[in-house]
Formats: C-alpha cells, sequence, structure tokens
C-alpha cells in the first residue's frame, strides 16, 4: 500500500485568511475600509490562532514566527513578544469545515480518503489519501502526485505532506514536515530514521519509557525486534508500532461524502441572459424533483451555482418559506429572483445543489386542520423574499427587554422565530411608536408612573417615567415624561 | 414622618447588592430613617461592618440584624432579630441551611421554619395566587411564627398587581401589611454596577440580561417623602411600630472563652499568674531583676483589665500540647513579644534583647485586641488543628473567613465580559496592563491596548471596574485563626462549610471578629520550623548536645554568623534568603538581633515605596546625623535612627505627633490594612497633616509623613512579627553556619518550603564542600540522611527524591535492606515494588551499586515476562532471556535523567558539560566576578532562574544566572529588554555581556548589554524538553 498524509497545520488560519480575502473580494467597499476584524489579517501583520482552553497559541504565521512567538506559547509570552499580534479564537468548527472541504474536492480524484479530525486544539488534523491503487488510472506516480497537488494548491490552504506505505507512517512524516512523495520502501526507511518519536502517535507516556532507556528516534525503534518490545509494551503499542514499520495495515474508516444532491450541467453553449438559462434550470429541476421524490423528501432551500469562464462563480440561493418538491414550485422562484439578475460575463455552466431535506410530516398531512391560510402566508413570504431578497420580508416578536423600543423586534421571516417572549408589563401597549412623538394635546393621566432606567450601556440611556393617559377622545395613549420633563407618546392601546 | 427599612441587602449578598453596608447605614442615616435591617441572603456577614460603621460615625440610626431567605420558586421572606434569643435563632437557622449544602450555598428545609420562635417573618409574597394562598394558610397554621406581608412598590409596570394581591391577602388572612423595598443599593446612581453583577451572577452580557434585570433604580434608598407618596399611611405606620420592636444589638453578644482552661480553685487571673511564675522559673533559672519584675506586673495588670486571661491561656494550652509532642513552634504578635508570653513559653523572644514595651504592643487607649500568632511546623500543623478540634469539639470551634473582593484583574474581566468584551481581548489586556506603573496609569495604558479610553464603553469599562474594586466577592478561609467559644458557635454567628472538607468557617472575618472583641487564636504553618526542629534533632543524636531556640539566643550575638550574614552566603535561611534581601545584607550590615529585626522588615514594598532605606542606610553608617522635631518623635523613632520602619511606628506618630485617639489610630490602622480594597486611608489625610501643622511640625515633615504611611498600606510590616521572625532567621543563621550538614539535611527534608529549590539548595550545599550523594537503594534512608565517614559528614540524598517512588515503597526498601545490602534488582522484585517503581529507581541510577548502566537495567524490568509467576529471574538478570539493549547513557543523558528521576544531579551541571563542548574561555565564571574590577565589561552565561520584575524598582529586570559554580545577579534595564525582547524573555540559557557594577559594600551586579541567547547549546545536549529547575 502507499498512503499520502496531508498535515493540515493551520486550518483556522487559513479560514480566516480566506474569509477576508472574500470579504474584500465581495465588498463594494474600498480596500481600507473594510471590516476592522479582517483588514488586519493583512499580510504584513502578525497573527496567532490562541485556544483558550489549553492556553496556548495553537497556530500562526510566518509573521509572528518572525517576532520570536512560536506554537505553544501561552497568551502573556505571545503578548509579551509582540503586543500588536493579532489574536485569533481557535476555532473547531473553521477546522472541521475546511477538512471536510478538502475530502470533498479530493473526493473525485480519490476515492479511498481517511479523515484524520480529532476537532482538538492540540491534536493533529489532516487527511489520508491512498494512493497505490490509483497509480494506474493516472499513469505513474508523478501524473497522480501533480492530479493531487493541484487540487490542493485549489483548496488555499497551507500543508505539510508525505507518503509512506501506511497512514500512520506517512503521517510522521508528514509531521515532521518530509514534504516529498516518497513510494519506495527504502526511501520511506530512510526517511523514517530520521524522526524523532515525539512526534509519533505513540502515548506520552510510551514515549516517556522509551526515552528514558535512551530511546529517541524512530531509527531505534525500528531496529528493535518485536518481540522485545512486544514484552514490554501493549497491544496497542505494538499494533502501532507494526503499522509504522508497515508490517501491518490497520482497519480505517474511509471518508464517505454527505447524501445531497448535486446536478452539474456543462452548457452546450455560453448564455448571456439568466432567461436563457431557464429551460436548463428546469431540466435540472425535473431531476431535483426525481430525486426528492424517490426518497419522499421535501427541500426549502437550493442553490444554483453559475460558472463563468473567467469571472467567479455565482451561487444563487433559493429559499421557499414551504418545502416544496416540484418544478412547479421551485422554477417560478428562481425566474423571480434572477429576473434582474446580470451575468459579468457569459456563463458556462451550471450546478444546482441542495444539502437540506425534510421529511414529509405526517402530522402535516391533518385533513381537518386549517392549514390554507398558514400554507398561504408562507407561500406569500416565500414569493416575497424570492423576489425582494431573504430579508425583506419582517415578522414581529416580543423581545427580552424593559424597554418599549426593543420590547417588540421585527425578525426576518426567514428566522425560526424563536425567542419570543410574553409581554409582562400591565401598560404594554397595542402599537409602540418606535420613535416616540411629542404629546401635543391634552391628556389626562389614568395610570402610573412606571419608571424606566436602563440601556446605560447603550449610546442614549433611558429615564423615562411612564404613564398610560387618555386624550379628551377617550384614545388611551402610553406617555412618558423624560429626564428634562418633556412629554412624549411612545404607543396606542386599542 | 418616619420610617424604617426592613429588608436591604448589602454587597455580602454575593452579585447581587451594589452596596457596603457602611454605604447603606451611613445613607439611610442621611435620608432620616430611624432603622434599616441589613438582610444579606442566609447570611449575615455583613451586619458587622454596618455596626461598626454606626459606632464609629456615631450615626443616629438603630441597625436590625436579620437575613433574607429562598425557600424556592414560590416562597421568600426576611427573618429579623427583635432580640438575642431571635438573634441566636436566626444563626442556628442560617448555620443549618449552610451546612446541608456545598461552601456558597445554602438549603432551607420546611423544619426549619416550623422551629421560628423568635423572629419576625417578613413574607414577601410571590404574586402566584395559589402559592401564595398555600403559603399563607401554612403560615396561619403556625401561630408561633410571627408573620408580616412585605410589600414592595417598585414602579416597575407590576405594582398595580401587587398591591391588588396584598390588599387580597390582608383581608383573607391575619397578617399585617408592611412596607418594604427590599434595597440593593444605596443610592440610585449603582444601579449600572448591580446590572454588572447581575450580568456576572448568570454569566451573561448587560445587553442581554433582560427583564431579569431590574428595570430601574427603585431599590434602592428612597427618601422618606418619596415612601410616604408611594405606600398606603398604614402600611409605612405598620412598619414603623415593628421596627419599633427591634431592640437587638450586636454589642449585646458576648463572647466567652473555654472556662475548663482554669482548674478548680483558681480564678483565670490567679491560674495565669501562677502559669507564668512557673515559667519565670525555667526561663529565667538565674531569678528575675526587678525591671522584669516590675514589666511582668504591668502586663499582667493590662491582662487582668483587659480580661485577656483566658486568651493567653488558650494559647498556652496550644503550646503546651505542641511541646508534649515535641512540635517546634513560635509565637509572634503584638502581644506576643511581652515578658508574660516569655514566661508561658509562647514565645522565645527574650525580652532582654530586645527593650519591649509591652504597650508598645497592647495598647488599652487603643482596645485592640492582642495579638498573637503561633506558627508551627508546616509538617506538623495538622496535629494542632485536631487537638482544637478533639479539645473543644466541633460545635465551639470554626475557622474565620477571609472575605475575597475583587481586585483589579478580576474586577476588570468581570465588567469586561458584562459589558460585551471578548474575553481573551480581557485576558490579554488584563496581562499587559502593568499596575505598579507609578508613570502611566493603568487607564492611559488602555489606549496602548486597542482600547480607546474615550470610548463610552471604554468609559464605562473603567468607571465600573473602580466601582467594583473592594466588593465582597465570596467568603474563603483564613489561613488558621480559630475561633473557640464556651459553647455552640451557631448561638453567636453562623458557621458555614469551608471549600476543604471537615472544615467549617464563621461568617465573620477577623475585622469583624475584632470589632466584636472575639478573639481568634491562629494556628499557622512555617516550614523553617520544621526545618530548625528537624536539625535539631540531628545534633542532638551527633554530639548528644540538647539546642533548642532558647538555648541558641541565649547564647548572644556570634560575631562570625554575623559575619557570614553580612557575605550575604543566606541561601536557605529564614527570611533573609531572597535576591532582594542578599543584596541588602552587605549593605546594612547587621551586627546584633535587632538589625535583624530591622532588616527583615526594611525589605518590603512599604518602606521602598516610602522612601525609606537610603535616609536609613546614610544614617546608620554615619554619614548623616540624626535630628528628630521633637521628644516625642524621638521616643518613636530613636530605635530605627529616626526612620520610620514599623507599622507601629507610624500609628504611634499619628498619635504622638497629629494628636490622633486611641480610637482614631486603631481606624487609621485598620485603613491601612485595607487601603488597597477601599482607599479609605484618603479619609485621614487632612486630619493627620492638620494635627501635625497645628502641633507645630512642619508641613513638608506632615505630608512626608503621610506618603509614608500610604507606602505602608497593605505592605507595612509590624515589628511585633519582625522581631519573632528575626529569632528564626538568626537561628537558622547559627545552624547553617555552625551545622551546615545538618542545616541542609533539615532543610532538604522539609522541603517544600522556602526560596529555593533542592536543586538549588544542593548546589549550594557543594559551594561549601559538603559532600552529597545521590539516591541509592543501599545506601538512602526514606529521607534524607546525614552519614559520617571517618572524620567526613556528608549528605545522603533519600529515596524520597525519586519521583514516581511512594513513600510506602520506599520504606518496604529500607526496612528489609539487610546489612550486606541488596545485592541483585530480584530481591527488589520479590518486595512486590510495582514495575514502575522499580524503572524509577533504575532512571534514577539507584540501582548502580546492583546492575548496569540505567538503561539497560530499565530495560529489563520493563519486561513483562519477570513478573511471570515461573519465570526463574535469576536466569533472566543472567542475560539469557533477554537482549541487552545495548545503549550507554552520555554525561549528558545522564544529567537529563537525573534532572527528570529526581529534579537534581549531584555529579553534574549542564554549564559544566558545556565547558566540555564550547570554548568558553572569554566568559567569566561566578566565582571569579570578585576579581574583576568595579565597571569593567565581563562576559557571564548561565542558567536563567529567575526574572523578577519588582514594582519597587521601576523598569529593572533582575535575572538571576545559575553556573556550575553558583549564581550571578544580572540588572536588565527596561530599554535593553525592550530592545532584545525575543532573547530577554525565551532564553533559557543565557549570555550576557556587560558591565560589572560592584558597590562599596562589595554587592556585585552586571548590568546587562547584549543578551545572547545560548538555549540552543543546551538543546544540542538533547536538554531542551526538560526543564533544569
Amino acid at each position: 500500500m502507499l498512503w499520502a498524509y496531508i498535515y493540515c497545520y493551520q486550518l483556522t488560519l487559513d479560514s480566516h485568511i480566506k474569509a477576508a480575502r472574500n470579504k474584500r473580494a465581495h465588498s463594494q467597499l474600498p480596500k481600507h475600509e473594510t471590516n476592522n476584524q479582517y483588514s488586519s489579517l493583512a499580510s504584513n501583520t502578525p497573527v496567532a490562532v490562541y485556544c483558550s482552553k489549553t492556553n496556548k497559541i495553537t497556530q500562526c504565521n510566518d509573521i509572528a514566527k518572525k517576532e520570536g512567538i512560536e506554537i505553544g506559547h501561552g497568551l502573556a509570552q505571545a503578548a509579551a513578544l509582540c503586543p500588536y499580534v493579532h489574536i485569533l479564537p481557535f476555532s473547531e468548527e473553521a477546522e472541521k469545515h475546511m477538512l471536510t472541504q478538502l475530502a470533498h474536492r479530493l473526493y473525485p480524484l480519490a476515492s479511498d480518503i481517511v479523515l484524520d479530525n480529532h476537532i482538538q486544539s492540540d491534536s493533529v488534523n489532516g487527511l489520508a489519501v491512498r494512493l497505490d491503487n490509483l497509480t494506474h488510472y493516472y499513469g505513474g506516480h508523478t501524473p497522480l502526485w501533480k492530479t493531487l497537488t493541484q487540487a490542493l494548491a485549489e483548496a488555499d490552504i497551507r500543508y505539510h505532506f508525505a507518503s509512506a506505505w501506511t497512514i500512520e507512517a506517512a503521517k510522521v512524516l508528514a509531521l515532521h514536515k518530509f514534504n516529498t512523495y516518497l513510494h519506495t520502501p527504502d526511501d520511506i526507511k530512510k526517511a523514517l530514521s530520521s524522526c524523532p518519536l515525539s512526534i509519533t502517535a505513540l502515548s506520552p507516556k510510551v514515549i516517556d519509557s522509551l526515552a528514558r532507556v535512551g530511546v529517541s528516534c524512530v531509527q531505534q525503534l525500528l531496529a528493535m525486534p518485536v518481540q522485545e518490545l512486544g514484552q514490554r509494551f501493549d497491544n496497542n503499542t505494538i499494533m502501532y508500532l507494526t503499522a509504522l514499520r508497515g508490517e501491518t495495515f490497520p482497519r480505517v474508516t474511509l471518508f464517505r461524502p454527505l447524501e445531497h444532491f448535486d446536478n452539474f450541467t456543462l452548457l452546450p453553449f455560453d448564455i448571456e441572459n439568466t432567461q436563457h438559462l431557464t429551460p436548463f434550470v428546469t431540466q435540472q429541476f425535473e431531476h431535483l424533483s426525481h430525486y426528492l421524490r424517490a426518497r419522499n423528501l421535501y427541500t426549502s432551500s437550493i442553490n444554483v451555482r453559475i460558472h463563468f469562464r473567467e469571472a467567479p462563480i455565482m451561487d444563487i440561493n433559493i429559499r421557499s418559506a414551504l418545502p416544496q418538491s416540484s418544478v412547479q414550485s421551485w422554477l417560478p422562484l428562481f425566474n423571480l429572483k434572477t429576473e434582474n439578475l446580470e451575468l459579468p460575463e457569459p456563463a458556462t455552466a451550471i450546478a444546482l445543489t441542495c444539502q437540506q431535506f425534510e421529511e414529509m410530516d405526517t402530522q402535516n398531512g391533518d385533513f381537518f386542520s386549517d392549514r390554507f391560510n398558514d400554507i398561504a402566508q408562507k407561500q406569500l413570504i416565500g414569493r416575497l423574499n424570492a423576489k425582494l431578497g431573504d430579508n425583506s420580508t419582517f415578522q414581529p416578536l416580543a423581545a427580552d427587554s424593559h424597554q418599549f423600543e426593543y420590547m417588540t423586534v421585527t425578525e426576518s421571516s426567514a428566522g425560526d422565530g424563536t425567542g419570543n417572549y410574553a409581554y409582562s408589563s400591565d401598560i404594554t401597549p397595542t402599537f409602540t411608536f418606535d420613535v416616540p412623538k411629542p404629546l401635543i394635546q391634552a391628556t389626562q393621566i389614568c395610570f402610573g408612573p412606571v419608571r424606566l432606567h436602563s440601556e446605560w450601556w447603550h449610546d442614549s440611556p433611558t429615564k423615562r417615567d411612564y404613564f398610560i393617559a387618555q386624550t379628551e377622545q377617550c384614545v388611551r395613549l402610553l406617555v412618558f415624561k423624560d429626564e428634562e420633563s418633556r412629554w412624549w407618546v411612545q404607543g396606542l392601546f386599542c | 414622618m418616619k420610617y424604617s427599612e426592613l429588608f436591604c441587602q448589602s454587597n455580602y449578598s454575593f452579585l447581587c447588592g451594589a452596596s457596603s453596608p457602611a454605604e447603606l447605614v451611613t445613607t439611610a442615616s442621611f435620608l432620616g430613617y430611624d432603622a434599616l435591617a441589613i438582610t444579606d441572603e442566609c447570611s449575615v456577614a455583613g451586619v458587622v461592618r454596618a455596626f461598626d460603621e454606626i459606632k464609629h460615625q456615631g450615626l443616629p440610626i438603630t441597625l436590625i440584624v436579620g437575613s433574607y431567605f429562598v425557600f424556592d420558586d414560590t416562597l421568600s421572606f426576611v427573618l429579623l432579630c427583635p432580640n438575642k434569643a431571635a438573634y441566636s435563632e436566626l444563626c442556628r437557622i442560617i448555620t443549618n441551611a449552610r451546612r446541608r449544602s456545598e461552601k456558597g450555598e445554602y438549603q432551607l428545609a420546611e423544619w426549619d421554619l416550623r422551629t421560628i420562635r423568635h423572629c419576625k417573618f417578613i413574607w414577601l409574597p410571590s404574586g402566584k395566587v395559589p402559592q401564595d394562598k398555600h403559603w399563607a394558610e401554612w403560615l396561619q397554621k403556625h401561630p408561633s411564627i410571627d408573620a408580616y406581608i412585605g410589600a414592595q412598590r417598585l414602579l416597575d409596570g407590576r405594582d398595580h398587581h401587587r398591591f391588588a394581591h396584598y390588599n387580597h391577602l390582608q383581608s383573607a388572612y391575619p397578617f399585617p401589611v408592611i412596607a418594604c423595598t427590599g434595597v440593593l443599593m444605596h443610592h440610585a446612581d449603582r444601579l449600572p454596577l448591580q446590572h454588572v453583577l447581575h450580568a456576572t451572577n448568570v454569566h451573561t452580557s448587560v445587553d442581554k440580561i433582560g427583564r431579569d434585570a431590574l428595570s430601574n433604580a427603585e431599590r434602592s434608598l428612597r427618601t422618606i417623602q418619596k415612601i410616604k407618596k408611594l405606600y398606603p399611611e398604614k402600611w409605612v405606620a405598620n412598619t414603623n411600630a415593628l421596627a419599633h420592636v427591634f431592640t437587638f444589638s450586636l454589642e449585646e453578644l458576648r463572647y466567652h472563652y473555654p472556662a475548663e482552661l482554669v482548674p478548680e480553685g483558681y480564678t483565670p487571673t490567679s491560674y495565669l499568674r501562677e502559669r507564668v511564675e512557673a515559667g519565670i522559673k525555667v526561663r529565667f533559672p538565674e531569678g528575675i531583676t526587678p525591671d522584669i519584675r516590675q514589666i511582668i506586673e504591668k502586663e499582667l495588670t493590662l491582662i487582668a483589665e483587659q480580661e485577656y486571661e483566658y486568651f493567653f491561656l488558650t494559647i498556652y494550652d496550644i503550646v503546651q500540647f505542641a511541646k508534649r509532642q515535641r512540635i517546634l513552634y513560635q509565637g509572634r504578635g503584638s502581644a506576643a513579644n511581652s515578658v508574660v508570653c516569655y514566661g508561658l513559653e509562647i514565645t522565645a523572644v527574650d525580652p532582654r534583647q530586645i527593650s519591649v514595651l509591652f504597650e508598645r504592643f497592647i495598647s488599652k487607649e487603643r482596645n485592640e485586641p492582642p495579638d498573637i500568632d503561633v506558627d508551627f511546623e508546616h509538617q506538623r500543623r495538622e496535629e494542632i488543628i485536631q487537638y482544637i478540634y478533639k479539645k473543644y469539639g466541633r460545635e465551639r470551634t470554626a475557622i474565620a473567613a477571609t472575605v475575597i473582593c475583587y481586585r483589579f484583574k478580576s474586577a476588570f474581566k468581570d465588567v469586561g465580559k458584562a459589558l460585551g468584551f471578548s474575553e481573551s481581548q480581557l485576558d490579554f489586556v488584563v496581562k499587559q496592563i502593568n499596575r505598579r506603573d507609578s508613570v502611566i496609569p493603568w487607564k492611559s495604558q488602555l489606549a496602548g491596548l486597542g482600547l480607546n479610553p474615550e470610548e463610552p464603553r471604554v468609559q464605562q469599562l473603567i468607571a465600573l471596574t473602580e466601582a467594583l474594586l473592594g466588593t465582597p466577592r465570596h467568603l474563603s478561609q483564613h489561613v488558621g485563626g480559630f475561633v473557640i467559644s464556651a459553647g455552640p458557635l451557631y448561638d453567636l454567628v453562623p458557621v458555614e462549610n469551608a471549600a476543604m472538607e471537615d472544615r467549617t468557617i464563621i461568617q465573620w472575618d477577623k475585622d469583624d471578629i475584632e470589632t466584636l472583641g472575639l478573639l481568634k487564636v491562629d494556628v499557622l504553618a512555617l516550614g523553617m520550623l520544621s526545618a530548625i526542629r528537624r536539625a535539631f534533632s540531628l545534633i542532638n543524636k551527633q554530639y548528644s548536645i540538647e539546642t533548642s531556640i532558647p538555648f541558641i539566643t541565649k547564647l548572644g550575638d556570634d560575631k562570625q554568623v554575623f559575619d557570614m550574614i553580612c557575605r550575604a552566603d543566606t541561601v536557605g535561611v529564614f527570611q533573609i534568603e531572597s535576591r532582594a534581601q542578599m543584596s541588602m545584607l552587605p549593605r546594612l550590615k547587621p551586627r546584633r538581633y535587632y538589625d535583624l529585626v530591622v532588616q527583615i522588615a526594611i525589605v518590603r514594598p512599604g518602606p521602598i515605596q516610602g522612601d525609606m532605606v537610603h535616609p536609613y542606610l546614610i544614617r546608620r553608617h554615619g554619614n548623616e546625623t540624626i535630628s528628630y522635631p521633637s521628644k516625642d518623635v524621638e521616643k518613636v523613632l530613636s530605635r530605627t535612627m529616626g526612620v520610620p520602619i514599623f507599622q507601629e511606628q507610624v500609628i504611634q506618630l499619628a498619635m504622638v505627633a497629629a494628636g490622633f485617639s486611641g480610637g482614631e489610630a486603631d481606624q487609621l490602622r485598620r485603613a491601612m490594612a485595607s487601603w488597597k480594597k477601599d482607599g479609605r486611608i484618603f479619609e485621614f489625610r487632612d486630619k493627620l497633616i492638620k494635627g501635625m501643622t497645628d502641633k507645630g511640625y512642619d508641613s513638608t515633615f506632615a505630608h512626608n509623613l503621610f506618603e509614608q504611611i500610604k507606602g505602608f498600606a497593605g505592605y507595612g510590616f509590624p515589628e511585633s512579627h519582625s522581631a519573632s521572625f528575626a529569632v528564626l532567621a538568626y537561628v537558622s543563621c547559627w545552624l547553617k553556619f555552625y551545622f551546615p550538614v545538618e542545616f541542609y539535611v533539615a532543610l532538604l527534608n522539609s522541603w517544600p518550603m522556602g526560596f529555593y529549590s533542592p536543586s538549588q539548595l544542593v548546589q549550594d550545599a557543594k559551594r561549601h564542600n559538603i559532600r552529597v550523594e545521590a539516591p541509592c537503594v543501599n545506601q538512602s534512608e526514606v529521607e534524607h540522611s546525614l552519614m559520617v565517614q571517618g572524620q567526613e559528614k556528608y549528605i545522603q540524598l533519600g529515596l524520597t527524591l525519586i519521583k514516581g517512588l511512594s513513600e510506602a515503597s520506599s520504606q518496604l526498601i529500607v526496612e528489609n535492606r539487610s546489612d550486606k545490602g541488596y545485592t541483585n534488582v530480584e530481591q527488589l522484585q520479590q518486595l512486590s515494588l510495582k514495575s514502575n517503581e522499580l524503572e524509577a529507581l533504575a532512571s534514577a541510577d539507584a540501582l548502580r551499586t546492583i546492575s548496569g548502566n540505567r538503561y539497560e537495567t530499565r530495560w529489563r524490568i520493563m519486561d513483562t515476562q519477570t513478573r511471570l509467576p515461573l519465570f526463574d529471574t535469576d536466569e533472566f538478570y543472567a542475560d539469557k532471556h533477554t537482549t541487552a539493549l545495548g545503549a550507554t547513557p552520555s554525561e549528558a543523558e545522564n544529567l537529563l535523567e537525573d534532572y527528570a528521576s529526581t529534579g537534581l544531579s549531584v555529579n553534574n551541571h549542564p554549564i559544566s558539560l558545556l565547558k566540555k563542548q564550547h570554548k568558553l574561555k572569554d566568559i567569566s565564571w561566578s566565582n571569579s566576578l570578585k576579581d574583576k574590577t568595579n565597571k569593567s565589561v565581563v562576559k557571564v552565561l548561565g542558567a536563567v532562574t529567575g526574572r523578577q520584575a519588582p514594582g519597587t524598582a521601576a523598569g529593572v529586570t533582575f535575572l538571576t544566572l545559575e553556573d556550575d559554580i553558583g549564581n550571578m545577579n544580572v540588572v536588565v534595564w527596561q530599554a535593553t529588554a525592550r530592545a532584545q525582547q525575543q532573547t530577554f524573555l525565551k532564553a533559557k540559557l543565557l549570555q550576557v555581556n556587560g558591565i560589572i557594577e560592584r558597590s562599596k559594600e562589595g554587592v556585585i551586579h552586571i548590568i546587562a548589554g547584549k543578551l545572547i541567547d545560548r538555549t540552543p547549546w543546551l538543546e544540542k545536549l538533547m536538554l531542551n524538553s526538560r526543564d533544569f529547575h
């Protein structure tokens, strides 16, 4: 066997750099006006990734290294060495996402991939790719490795790599930053010999035991008879050691891409106008519909990806307030979303992806419930969102605040509506004005005061006495007196 | 109109109340309240502070003692104490509720409620109708509970419902309604702080606290006019009527010492006298002079007047137990340096050596309780604690509390988190801020750390951090202050669980105890006492000489010992062993006992920040004439050459020069102790300066004195403690000089203690030409031992040093060792030692006399086949079954293994190995520095064993470099450090090219110029992954 190990040593940092780059690319603002956090990740800024659980720097860029910061330093030491270092928190999520993405990217090129992702700040994140069964497809080691490295380059991540007879051996070499493609046993053995034991996956206890008898590098370990080692160490250790020697091949769990719908269509000719995309999109929707029906699934979100020759890929996300499966449901939403869309250049291919599925809920199929209004409302919201954008429709919700202005919030209809609080005050009006209006008519106070002294952490702290007042026309108003004894109307009662 | 607030929580309701008890009573008094109840949640921790404030400020307000409780979601109430019986009841309920739960928590049982007989019960209805109905009926069924409905009007939009509910309850049940606020703040402007505390409590930020938080500042002390507007007249009248029944005052608490200490037929006074007289015969076998007799009589009279006999007798009883158990101890503190204490054998400070003025330490006028701390051997203090528990019972004994308050870091972080700053940013800023920087205040430093002080949120962070400083955070356990009483303690003060198992604490700290006149006995642990006792035993065993602390002090000041002290050859001795103390010794040149008292007290931040060191040194060496502004001042300062060095002197100066009364001086003393927390010391500034100028003192002198007082605050060292410490310092020096081997053995056996690691102590022993042998299965005892070979005494390190070898196994090895010793590993294996322990022995090279090199030995021991029952181990060790490793450790590997296995190496030092590998001809070693001319350029090399940046030395870092011969002190100026930051911060092995600076007293420092990181040399020695120290 021959495995390559790709050791991704700074996924969190890479993810941030990528995000910064994307943000800049997508932003209309000039470079210096983009978000502070990302703009500070310029190539001349020292950046370090810090894990608060272990109080250790886990990743850092070259500038930070030049300032003396090293992996394993505490925050205080790093800050002392370089007070202006930009600290990013270690992100398990980013690490996991980036690694899975990388596996997806490599999957079309190599089927046997093993994810080595432990989601711990001090563990190694990487993946292994089996190569020996691919060489004849690619016409030899060199073209195979070239293809893979090209894909890795496109992924835009920093990595060290190595190849060896087992994942274990390849990983040790990759951690040793060997960065050479080896496929002959002699080369691999020679390379392994130079590695220290501290980078192997042996437990710290075993490494310490070996160090205490003067064994500190792999070469010494490889020279020892397995029988002698077997008399001194447990089975797991021996299994690992034989794997390192390439004598056994531990069972592995291969990476399987998540099941989702992904349909890629190469357009027969370049298309400049989105309306002309409709036939091809319809075809794809039909595939999707078929895919969903076959699985008794629905979806409320799809992604249409438009590829161009030069311009970056364009993603169009379309959401429906109600899970749908039919062409008739999705096509109008696509048309609404794209009717005013201008393509930067002629499209060469389109892809339809759908990652989120919903099963048919049996409870929703209740004949006796009056679902018509609910469905009509959701359909309307879905259409409006498709036409105007996801965050264009809002619904009111009660919020967790004493302040009347903030007591009712409008949340995007695309949201899940969580965090809806019951109103608790005796004087919550039926309608609240976002901006209070001066009280200009004669009123009579019939309830109060309710004192509000809050939001001091905002720019405009509130110090008000609220009352319910009645006008001569018997309209009840929520009024308040501010610190300067001015009277305002906050809301109306019905 | 009158009003009394019966429900008020101070900041002793942790993370809830936002004002201190003192602020609350002061404001309530200002607002004209008749009475204020301090009702912290299941606690009376804050009441003494309020009581103290009322007493000292003479506030016309009655303090009501009570507590607020939450039984569950449906019931909360306040218990108030109208009389002493009710107070005891409250303490019992709190104690029960607290003892049922983990530290800091409480849990009430219905049984607790049923037992209420004396307390007034203010029920706070929940507003939930069915539940309130249940509890109203429950209260009705228990007529022994005198219940009231506490009505709150908070202007939060719910008052309408609440009032309707109160009215309904009032008409349906026979409970009168009283008006109350449920105060959490003394003033409305504390609302932001209350929000921050609440946010911290629920682990969120202020913008997310939502409707759980207070919607306004109505839970502050409100004016009586406002109360009148808010509540029906009847309810306020009910409140006032109820407030009048509270006659209980904390002054009523009478503390009784355990009476069993005085045998029948004696009064406390006569028994104390009898014990003192008996002790004097032992201490002064030659009889006492009339002077001493006069002092004794004076002291005994003062003790009798103040009724402190039981206190002295309690400590006497404890130290007698220690004496019987041969546990070494030493008393210190304001009263410990009296002839009475010397007679009672509480202390070994011979009053003839120090001009003891008992009144200096115990003052009737100042009405301070006597302060006696007793230090015991740290390894045996638990025996004393168990004796106290056994003798007095757990109901009558508890440890005093320590109130843990917000300090800068915790306050900044909690406020920052509450304001929504990210934790990593706060961590970063807190670590970067230099609070000792006297040039740039911390607020200005924020700008350089990415926080713009002009930004409103940052301004809030600054203001709220300052407001939070000193706010109590939780109760903790005092290091060793026991309160012992005649009856159950929970009659006097609630007792709760401490974090440590089987320890209980009372809810009051030392200041509260002092305020109420309770006496605590401090049972403390001191490592040096263990070392001294062990040294005495070794000397006794070796030479059959009975040595003791009094024996050594009676010999008088020894010239040779003081010569050694002046050379700063003081590694390992008590107190005067730190780098700062050692560099002061050649300057101060102590020649007698009292010089040591000064030496110990002078190298402290207080005198250093107060700029007292230099004037003292100049005067001591006769380079400046000493003058005093008055006779009174001369009396106070003459013993320290006109420079105030001790805390007592500052207090005395305030009395004699500024006319402070005893009570005021006592307050000043307390303010000094808590300056960092609350800054109350500034309240005394004007009075002190005015008092002095009125008495004709120069205003510069007055201002300087205040600055000195400020410098002392928090850091000042009392003469009474220094006097006791100086005895131990001298005794340890005496031992080091006359019995060095015994001294080092005792010190190593008493470790962990002191300033230096075993490795550094062994290095020091070797520098004194003492042979030190590594642990060995055939030579070592469990502990380190003194061995004699011919005329030579040497140190045999014990098996205890070997990491991974248990004490029981060490014991087994020593007990089963025959006269011939062990001859093979098999014999050890037959002792059923665990294989990892045998491996530890091999790696420590403790099997060197019976096996091969440590690598081979360990490799063989690792073989699991040797553990098989049928395996012929003889054959195995004859190398027939196992393949030899074929590895021999190099010198460097041996050194590495020594450090890994035992933390030290007796055979080698990394620097000596480097000397062999590198050409280091131009390097000056520590022993050659004294021969270099002053201001000459030198290159030194050593392992960095210490980096100290004391706040007292602005911008300077002191590095300690260790080579194979000794230590070197390097001074690195801030600019030098900044310019070579990486090397400065990271180097483990450092070469310093600098300039020698030698003071005229011979103290050598190297002023760093170029710093070169030589750590790679160590890495080449394969030592990069291990620390040497």
